[in-house]
């Protein structure tokens, strides 16, 4: 951050790195910004306890869902849960599981002891719609596929960028996600 | 440990609010000594010690936001710290690696 101007130009350059004592011990701890979270973080945790480690939740004021990475390389979100209609609890099983609740957007994830996680932000929104509609007359009116065309209709984007995450009844609820259009994909199906 | 008085193990000064100034710290008030952590492993104690917090601990400042919810951690008053019986504590960085990491805060 800086902290002084100096005319045009800013003075007391400093890196935005934050350094907090935190017990390892399982737990799960909340953090929060009093500014603009940043796209792309680092996290890392050293304790002197190998197996120590405990589980991040950070809220995000925007939609736009985050994916967690070591060494480069993507850690996939935990499955879809159909008894809590949401990708599956962290259950601490290893160094950069995690989760993204979308709706709510918080993103959760598992560090442990000399792991180092980057948060990248990635070009997708998670979404939610519910219906007052059955789920046979869902299915009956064309399903996923009338869904996404409507939604991509009424989005003014492709199709082939929204993703069916699943369909359960409650009256009727959608949870779907619409990513960056793939260019080469979309070459494909047009 | 050898011929070392309680009192005189740690002491953790609280952070200064006078950093929080243009010239050192900014408008962030600078809260290094509350993220101290100093951890013991395998200690052994001289004949007649005074002290005896047990093979492993750690000591910590006293960070009224973390340091009186542990619950292996008690106070120690005369040095300002915490005496943890445990050894899962640890010091977790983040840092922002956006082109602007310099230029705001978060």
């Amino acid at each position: 951050m800086d902290n002084t101007w100096d005319g045009f130009y800013a003075g007391q350059i400093r890196l935005s790195r934050f350094p907090a004592l935190i017990d390892g011990n399982g737990g799960a701890y909340n953090i929060s910004f009093t500014g603009s979270p940043a796209k792309k973080m680092r996290f890392l945790f050293n304790s002197l306890n190998k197996t120590a480690g405990m589980t991040i939740r950070i809220a995000y004021p925007g939609a736009e869902s985050r994916s967690i990475t070591i060494n480069d390389k993507v850690i996939e979100p935990n499955p879809w849960n159909d008894e809590s209609q949401m990708y599956g609890p962290i259950m601490q099983t290893h160094c950069g599981e995690n989760r993204y609740i979308g709706v709510k957007n918080i993103l959760e994830f598992y560090l442990v002891n000399g792991c180092e996680i980057i948060i990248i932000p990635r070009d997708a929104i998670q979404s939610l719609v519910r219906m007052e509609w059955s789920l046979d007359a869902f299915f009956s009116n064309g399903g996923t596929t009338s869904f996404m065309d409507r939604v991509a209709a009424g989005l003014g984007i492709h199709a082939s960028t929204i993703k069916i995450v699943s369909v359960y009844e409650g009256s009727l609820v959608v949870n779907y996600e619409i990513g960056a259009s793939d260019p080469v994909a979309l070459a494909q199906v047009q | 440990m050898t011929n070392v008085a309680p009192d005189a193990m740690a002491y953790f000064s609280k952070p200064n609010p006078k950093w929080a100034n243009l010239k050192d710290c900014g408008a962030f008030p600078c809260t290094g000594p509350l993220n101290v952590l100093f951890s013991f492993l395998d200690t052994k104690y001289s004949k007649g010690s005074l002290l005896n917090h047990g093979k492993d601990f750690q000591i910590i400042s006293n960070n009224t936001g973390l340091s009186p919810y542990l619950d292996t951690c008690e106070p120690y008053q005369k040095g300002n710290i915490y005496i943890c019986k445990s050894n899962s504590l640890g010091i977790m960085m983040f840092e922002s690696m956006d082109d602007d990491k310099t230029d705001r805060g978060m």
